[in-house]
């Protein structure tokens, strides 16, 4: 299954420019003068974030970060706030953090969960805590894993609560766990190295990559569903995160490009439907030798971002006149392997023909 | 060249040189393509390449983690662990080794573990490259020990790099040196079944045992796709069985088509023809037997004015 992308809100952060005030606290100090060194002009500009997720009771995409600042301390906390269904910031509830900064050191990242709640993985401690998705401070009586599982402290992890189950992911694997025994269940080794983890339901779960690649993972039976790729992943993109809105069924990538030239933030949210989407065609290839007078098969592979196959697509073949064969089959459904069988028959005599083949693709 | 070539992509697989000269090459049956590693400079890099040259990044192979192929189709990955090495079933979707499907017993030695291994959990069993490339070993899967092992080459300048399924009781054993010599061999009988060459040396060679294709990715970036039918070489002279001819008699008419190696070629169309007039054939085209034969029957001429010579011309029809 490949990724259609639906909606891109970009930039989905507009920063405070710089507007020459001073710390009220500090008033003959500014931190960080580069971000407003010329032609740079805002007083702020986020840090690679760790902390996104849905949040269910609000229907909310929730970003927390720190940024660096123009003021005192140089640095703060910010929480951004966007409506999950169209992207518009929530202006209300994003802003400058003041109750954040212990907590976002406190926890590596933060995940949507089980029964709806945000969970949090510890920097320095292994167990999994639910936390509050305002300040990302644990919440008195909430749910928390076990402070002796023996498993390894993650960068990321998901929880099942309905049946007991932690997917933790260090840089290249992800262990799944019983977090009541506790025990291990079993592990899968990712593609590349992992950015982030979101929370589909109590099967799935997405991983983005370092590189783009995404995952969708079947974390109870430990296989993958999908190898796939966010739409043009770019090197000089700081991070991915991921989230999945569990009420539209769609994916969510926060995507951190590095600041414009003038320090204008173009962070954008990127909404992808996890629908089969074809993105190439391959030549098609003969699978048995060219006679005059026979038939021949060739074959034709319809992949998506991640070189995935992507199935029940549509082949046309045609040949291009002056045509000396003809095709036996004009069409053919691409199977489980992305592929579809294309039939030649080849003229009496030596000949020359070209072969066109076509897939139709719905607009984004 | 002796396997027919019938396809050579226009797309170029990206940063093929530099390739060490035993890398990963898989085709791995439910992507219809193949797994490989590319260039030195992207190091660790997994493509999936398929038969018309796309190549698609599909993450990192474990540093150290060498590559194999399974009976029924499928990858194996061999993860170095103390004393030898595991291997483990590779996961469909995503080409990673999966932990779930471990296939050895005891720890599989290191010092016969190298790429190209041919796995067969069903049978307990593993074919590896023994004597420098040039011998078939089957060892147990439970503790990596040789059972027995038979021979793929008598020529020592030959070592084959890796050994890959070929369909049914059938592995394939591929040289990246050119000429690229290609051996088809019986893993239970221990026979060769077809000994060819590619007729160039390429570094990612896979098998597509589905639609029983070769599939070389060369230095430059292109794909070459072969059947794996060797290309007809050489047909003998016909030999007439008994050797005299007489009136209206049937006398049998033999020819053997052969590859470049002498391998037989069979299911190929022969035309016969007679030069001259003086008696008949009995047929016009016959098909190649699988040990490359093709027969027909001459017949003398009906009365006397027909004796002398006569001359049978054979062509392979391709």
């Amino acid at each position: 299954m490949a990724l259609e992308l639906i909606k891109t809100v970009a930039p989905c952060i507009t920063y405070a420019p710089y507007t020459g005030g001073t710390s009220t606290l500090f008033p003959a100090y500014l931190y960080n003068t580069w971000l407003i060194t010329p032609p740079r002009q805002y007083q702020e500009s986020l840090q690679p974030a760790r902390h996104f997720f849905y949040e269910l009771s609000g229907d909310h995409l929730v970003l927390l970060s720190t940024e660096n600042y123009i003021f005192w301390p140089g640095w703060r906390v910010v929480r951004y706030v966007w409506n999950a269904e169209d992207g518009s910031l929530v202006s209300d509830l994003s802003g400058a953090q003041t109750g954040a900064p212990y907590w976002i050191s406190w926890n590596r990242s933060t995940e949507t969960g089980g029964f709806g709640k945000v969970y949090a993985c510890g920097n320095s401690y292994t167990y999994i805590q639910e936390v509050d998705w305002r300040t990302l401070a644990p919440v008195p009586g909430g749910f928390k894993t076990c402070d002796w599982s023996g498993h390894p402290i993650f960068l990321n992890a998901v929880i099942n609560r309905t049946h007991r189950l932690l997917a933790g992911a260090t840089s290249w694997e992800l262990e799944v766990w019983d977090y009541q025994t506790p025990a291990k269940l079993g592990t899968l080794r990712l593609p590349y190295l992992l950015s982030d983890l979101a929370y589909e339901n109590d099967d799935l779960l997405w991983a983005v990559h370092q590189n783009g690649l995404l995952s969708k993972i079947d974390y109870r039976q430990r296989r993958f569903e999908t190898l796939t790729r966010i739409k043009a992943p770019d090197p000089e993109d700081l991070n991915y995160l991921a989230a999945f809105d569990s009420k539209r069924k769609r994916l969510v990538i926060f995507r951190h490009k590095p600041d414009a030239a003038d320090g204008a933030c173009r962070c954008q949210l990127e909404f992808y439907r996890p629908h089969p989407r074809p993105v190439l065609l391959t030549d098609p290839v003969p699978i048995a030798p060219l006679r005059i007078g026979k038939e021949a098969q060739f074959i034709s592979q319809v992949i998506g971002d991640g070189g995935e196959a992507v199935t029940s697509q549509m082949i046309t073949s045609s040949l291009v006149d002056p045509a000396q064969g003809r095709m036996l089959s004009t069409s053919a459904s691409t199977g489980q392997d992305g592929a579809a069988g294309l039939r030649y028959q080849a003229p009496e005599a030596p000949a020359t023909d070209t072969l066109q083949v076509t897939v139709t693709v719905p607009d984004e | 060249m002796a396997l027919e070539l019938i396809y050579t992509s226009t797309r170029t697989v990206p940063n093929v040189s530099g390739l060490l000269t035993t890398d990963v090459a898989v085709y791995l049956p439910n992507w219809d393509a193949v797994l490989t590693r590319l260039a030195i400079s992207s190091y660790g890099n997994l493509f999936k390449v398929f038969r018309d040259g796309t190549a698609v990044c599909i993450g990192n192979k474990m540093n150290t983690l060498v590559h194999g192929s399974l009976v029924g189709g499928g990858g194996v990955a061999l993860i170095p662990v103390p004393g030898g090495y595991d291997a483990y079933e590779l996961d469909p979707i995503a080409g990673q080794p999966d932990f779930a499907r471990k296939l050895n017993g005891a720890v599989l030695d290191g010092n016969f573990i190298l790429q190209g291994i041919l796995f067969d959990p069903a049978q307990g069993l593993l074919y590896n490259r023994g004597a420098a490339g040039r011998t078939v070993e089957r060892r147990r899967l439970s503790d990596g020990e040789v059972v027995s092992s038979f021979p793929i080459e008598t020529d020592t300048q030959v070592t084959y790099h890796a050994y890959q399924y070929a369909g049914v009781g059938r592995g394939v054993a591929v040289s990246y040196d050119s000429p690229g010599r290609v051996v088809f061999f019986d893993f239970n009988a221990g026979e060769i079944i077809l000994a060819s060459e590619l007729g160039l040396g390429a570094r990612i060679i896979a098998y597509d045992h589905l639609h029983r294709l070769v599939i070389a990715v060369l230095p430059d970036g292109h794909v070459k796709v072969f059947t794996s039918e060797a290309l007809p070489a050489t047909l003998s002279p016909p030999e007439l069985i008994p050797a005299t001819a007489g009136k209206l008699k049937g006398n049998a008419l033999t020819t053997r088509l052969t590859g470049s190696r002498g391998e037989p070629i069979g299911d190929a169309w022969v035309k016969w023809r007679l030069a001259g007039d003086k008696g008949s054939l009995e047929k016009p085209y016959t098909r190649t037997d699988a040990n490359g034969y093709a027969v027909n029957y001459y017949y003398g001429p009906e009365t006397d004015l027909g004796l002398g010579q006569e001359t049978v011309m054979v062509e392979v029809v391709v």
